[in-house]
């Protein structure tokens, strides 16, 4: 089962590129998955270490950081279309004079980031000339949710918690309103951090006992290589629920204010890891 | 003083045991919410493996506990060796740079070996720590360790680490997260690992704090009675504020900066009536330690947004109304910190001549010079006019945000008679900031225009709040300064609470704190430009109160001067300059410090031409930093206020070494 970026990917053709610069990673990995390829974006280092798939082609060029691109690399690229998000509304004024600005709202942690995040790609696959392949973005990915919510239905998983570390002591916990709590709502799955408010909360690791009943998706942060790793051999770690009983499942980095194509990755490692542990699917 | 004698052996008692008996009884009832009062002993001593809530007992809520008394008490005692050495009582642990060397050393293993973050925090933070002292001690060496210097050239690391710290935090996106945990301070534990590294730190310092006990105490005499006394002063302050600084680096590497408590407990243990220097220490450790668990019971039994507050948040926002309540029983003197004038300047007109050359010199090359996607290029002028919509705005707010600093800075250093004054000690730069975030956080969207307000009346409500309390004690330098300290602690810890609270658009902030000129469009920095030149041409009809009130208040009222009047006008003067500053070029404001000092190097000790000298420095400065922060990690751009810290930092500290005392 491959991941729907990687088949978007098959569909790009090398010579589509509507001289576009992209100054977000979520907006940047669905234009790729697109199939078209951005003149610029952000920091692209960073980019692979924190989306990691689908990746960016290696003539994208970087424009600067996330909240300061640069306007002289900009310019000089001369893209004929600037995409980006509202948070870089203090910089439109200088940004507008580059080129026109398309700005487009990815990810808001409100009540369902899937459905905003469909919308934008919408909206975005219009702008740039690429609405047929949008819709068959939005297609596959929600094929796949429920393709999967199918599979999952069978496994009786309970209550899941998503986490991701932080330092060795504390880990954030992600509620409904964040696009891991909307995949979870979307494949049928309950999120055991249901009453957070806003995207996600910082717990310390031994409020974690709380949620001894849920089975926890660890996602590895790369803030913090390794940290999962270490956790496992605390003691406290070791007498929680989830551990003991060995419903814990540690995924790779995932974009959490990414879009379509980062949902997709987050249900095809969900699907994986409960394949992998046993997880009664057909 | 004497009569006090009897009762001061008590109140400090009470207190002390209300405290913890208050914190003890939280304690309790959350245990017994977690686990029968049968179990408790065995879970202390011999924790069922099996069983979750023994576990966590033993190793989270115990620990926990064991912690904050131990950090608690660390911090108080570092706070009165610190208060002592330094000889004012508004020293606190991180003066020393200990707590922004720690934060440094962390944000860069977290950019650039996350690896080894994950292994070895403790380490990394207590190296930057001492690193971070060791650089303060080196300054403040051929000045015979005097508290001036120290303090001085504490402030300075402080900022520079801050700074460097703040524009390493734009090179990550929501890798923060951590950070803002750490630098706001969490108790939060998950095995015995903190006690373990505290408890024998802690002791083995006390003990030789024991015994620097009696040569600490006779520091607070001038230097020449101390030394006639026998005491070698440059032993006793160096061991004394290693101590102090070991204290405060292995407290800062295992729970992240809790700030206030340091600086709070000696001022309660003194103001309840401990005088002595050993009753001094023992009580603000144990006040410490009563302070901190019960900002960590609160910070447990309350919730906020089903989030849990910092511990450091949390003693901020308890210690201020603490110090505030407790300011008028302190000992009045005011402080007596001028630092010695070196030679007038012999030519002032051909150094500001060279120094506006070279500025025009700056300019120039700041507009003309930068590298593109094929490497660097020299513009010519004809080229250079196309490039000058994106360096010129920018430039010119830095320029501007200087001369308002400068301005600003040298009105309240030569106003408190302190050379360590800078618009931000009276707290106004961080008001503007609190101003600012609160509205990005409420708003839906914002325009310049509402940041702006936001900012003014931030800054307005905290000068304001400082006028309201400093009247009281009519607006003495000194109490100016505590207030301005409390309050900008107080500013710092809700801020970083609110960064901590992980929301994306606090990220756009984050990048403006460090003092960011990036997004200025043209209009805003003609306004900026206006704003200047108003400064500059309304300052120097205040130059006759800024000759008089550094010879302090007896000899400026004296002199005719009205000292309410001029204090507070000046304040406002101060405070609008530096409002207007900080929103162009963020709340570092380090060149409010570093122009005035400058200046004076330079040999410019009269008002009217230190004020002016301090006002060409400060936009050269600010060019380079601009120029520097646009082209030194190209594509990438750095703050203009980091860089400013950067440049002007280390040359500032030069100065300081080279100077005699």
């Amino acid at each position: 089962m491959t991941s729907p970026a990687l088949l978007a990917a098959g569909n790009a053709t090398a010579a589509e590129t509507p001289s576009v610069a992209v100054l977000d990673w979520g907006l940047a990995e669905t234009m790729v998955t697109l199939g078209v390829v951005p003149l610029g974006v952000p920091a692209p280092a960073w980019y692979d270490r924190y989306v990691v798939d689908p990746a960016l082609p290696k003539e994208v060029v970087d424009v600067g950081l996330l909240f300061t691109p640069n306007f002289e690399v900009l310019q000089e690229l001369a893209p004929r279309l600037i995409v980006l998000t509202p948070f870089l509304q203090m910089a439109a004024p200088m940004l507008a004079r580059i080129a026109p600005l398309f700005s487009v709202t990815l990810f808001s942690p409100a009540a369902d980031p899937l459905d905003i995040a469909e919308k934008a790609t919408l909206t975005l696959a219009d702008r740039v000339g690429v609405r047929a392949r949008g819709d068959q973005l939005i297609t596959s990915t929600r094929d796949l949710l429920a393709a999967t919510r199918q599979r999952l239905a069978t496994a009786k998983i309970g209550p899941v918690l998503v986490a991701s570390p932080l330092d060795s002591r504390h880990v954030s916990i992600f509620g409904p309103h964040s696009l891991y709590g909307s995949v979870l709502s979307q494949v049928g799955l309950q999120n055991a951090a249901a009453g957070i408010v806003g995207e996600f909360a910082i717990a310390g690791i031994e409020t974690l006992g709380s949620h001894g009943a849920a089975t926890v998706v660890l996602v590895d942060s790369p803030a913090a290589p390794g940290m999962a790793a270490r956790f496992a051999s605390g003691r406290l770690w070791q007498t929680l629920p989830f551990v003991r009983q060995k419903r814990i499942h540690v995924v790779p980095p995932v974009l959490g204010s990414g879009g379509l194509p980062s949902a997709a990755r987050f249900c095809y490692l969900l699907s994986n890891a409960f394949d992998e542990n046993g997880a009664k699917l057909p | 003083m004497t009569i006090y004698e009897g009762k001061a052996r008590i109140i400090p008692a009470v207190i002390a045991l209300l405290l913890s008996a208050l914190a003890l009884a939280s304690f309790a009832i959350r245990l017994a919410g977690i686990l029968p009062f049968a179990d408790w002993w065995q879970a202390a001593m011999d924790p069922d493996l099996t069983s979750y809530a023994e576990i966590l007992v033993h190793d989270s809520i115990l620990p926990r506990l064991a912690v904050a008394v131990l950090a608690g008490s660390a911090l108080g005692l570092a706070g009165t060796i610190f208060q002592q050495v330094l000889r004012t009582p508004i020293a606190d642990p991180s003066t020393l740079g200990v707590s922004a060397g720690a934060y440094l050393a962390l944000a860069i293993a977290t950019v650039v070996a996350p690896g080894l973050l994950v292994s070895a925090r403790e380490f990394i933070a207590f190296s930057g720590a001492i690193g971070a002292f060791a650089i303060v001690f080196m300054i403040a060496w051929p000045h015979r360790l005097s508290p001036i210097s120290l303090v001085l050239a504490g402030l300075v690391v402080t900022m520079i680490c801050g700074s460097v710290a703040a524009a390493l935090g734009l090179f990550r996106d929501s890798g923060l997260s951590a950070l803002f945990i750490w630098g706001s301070g969490s108790l939060s534990q998950n095995d015995w690992s903190a006690v373990i590294y505290l408890a024998p730190r802690l002791a083995i310092c006390a003990i030789i704090a024991v015994l620097l006990a009696r040569p600490l105490a006779i520091l607070s005499l001038p230097d020449d009675s101390a030394h006639s006394l026998g005491l070698s002063t440059y032993a006793t302050r160096g061991m004394s504020i290693l101590v102090a600084t070991i204290l405060a680096a292995s407290t800062v590497s295992a729970v992240g900066i809790i700030g206030f408590i340091g600086l709070a407990a000696p001022l309660i243990a003194r103001a309840t009536g401990a005088r002595r220097l050993p009753s001094r220490m023992l009580w603000s450790m144990v006040f410490g330690a009563g302070l901190l668990l019960i900002a960590d019971e609160a910070v447990q039994q309350l919730t906020l947004l089903a989030r849990e507050v910092p511990a450091g948040a949390a003693t901020a926002l308890l210690g201020a109304p603490l110090i505030l309540l407790f300011l008028r029983r302190l000992p009045s003197n005011e402080l007596q910190l001028q630092t010695s004038a070196t030679g007038f300047n012999a030519r002032p007109s051909a150094t500001l001549l060279c120094a506006m050359i070279l500025l025009l010199l700056a300019i120039w090359l700041s507009l003309s010079l930068g590298p593109t996607l094929h490497g660097w290029h020299l513009s010519s002028p004809g080229e250079a006019q196309a490039l000058l919509i994106w360096r010129l705005p920018r430039l010119a707010g830095a320029a501007a945000g200087g001369i308002l600093f400068a301005l600003s800075g040298t009105i309240i250093q030569r106003m408190t008679g302190n050379p360590m004054a800078s618009p931000e000690v009276i707290g106004v730069s961080s008001g503007a900031a609190l101003g600012i975030l609160l509205i990005t956080l409420f708003a839906a969207t914002v325009s310049p225009t509402s940041q702006l307000l936001a900012a003014g009346s931030g800054a307005v409500f905290s000068l304001l709040l400082v006028l309201a309390i400093a009247r009281r004690a009519d607006f003495r330098p000194d109490q100016v300064l505590l207030v301005g300290v409390a309050l900008n602690t107080v500013f710092a810890a809700l801020i970083t609470l609110l960064l901590g609270l992980g929301l994306p658009r606090m990220y756009g902030v984050v990048q403006w704190m460090a003092g960011s000129t990036y997004s200025i469009t043209p209009v805003q920095a003609e306004i900026a430009v206006a704003a200047a030149v108003v400064g500059l041409a309304v300052t120097p009809f205040f130059a006759r109160w800024l000759a008089m009130l550094p010879l302090g208040s007896g000899s400026a009222s004296a002199l005719g001067v009205n000292l309410n009047l001029s204090r507070a006008a000046l304040l406002v003067l101060c405070a609008i300059m530096a409002a207007v500053a900080t929103l162009l070029v963020g709340p570092l404001s380090f060149v409010g410090l570093m122009a005035p000092h400058m200046a004076r190097a330079l040999g410019f000790h009269r008002a009217l031409p230190q004020l002016l000298a301090a006002a060409l420095i400060a936009p050269l400065i600010m060019t380079l930093a601009d120029f520097i922060g646009r082209v030194a990690l190209f594509p990438n751009q750095m703050p203009v206020g980091v860089i400013a810290t950067i440049i002007g930092g280390p040359y500032f500290l030069y100065l300081m070494r080279r100077r005699a005392a």
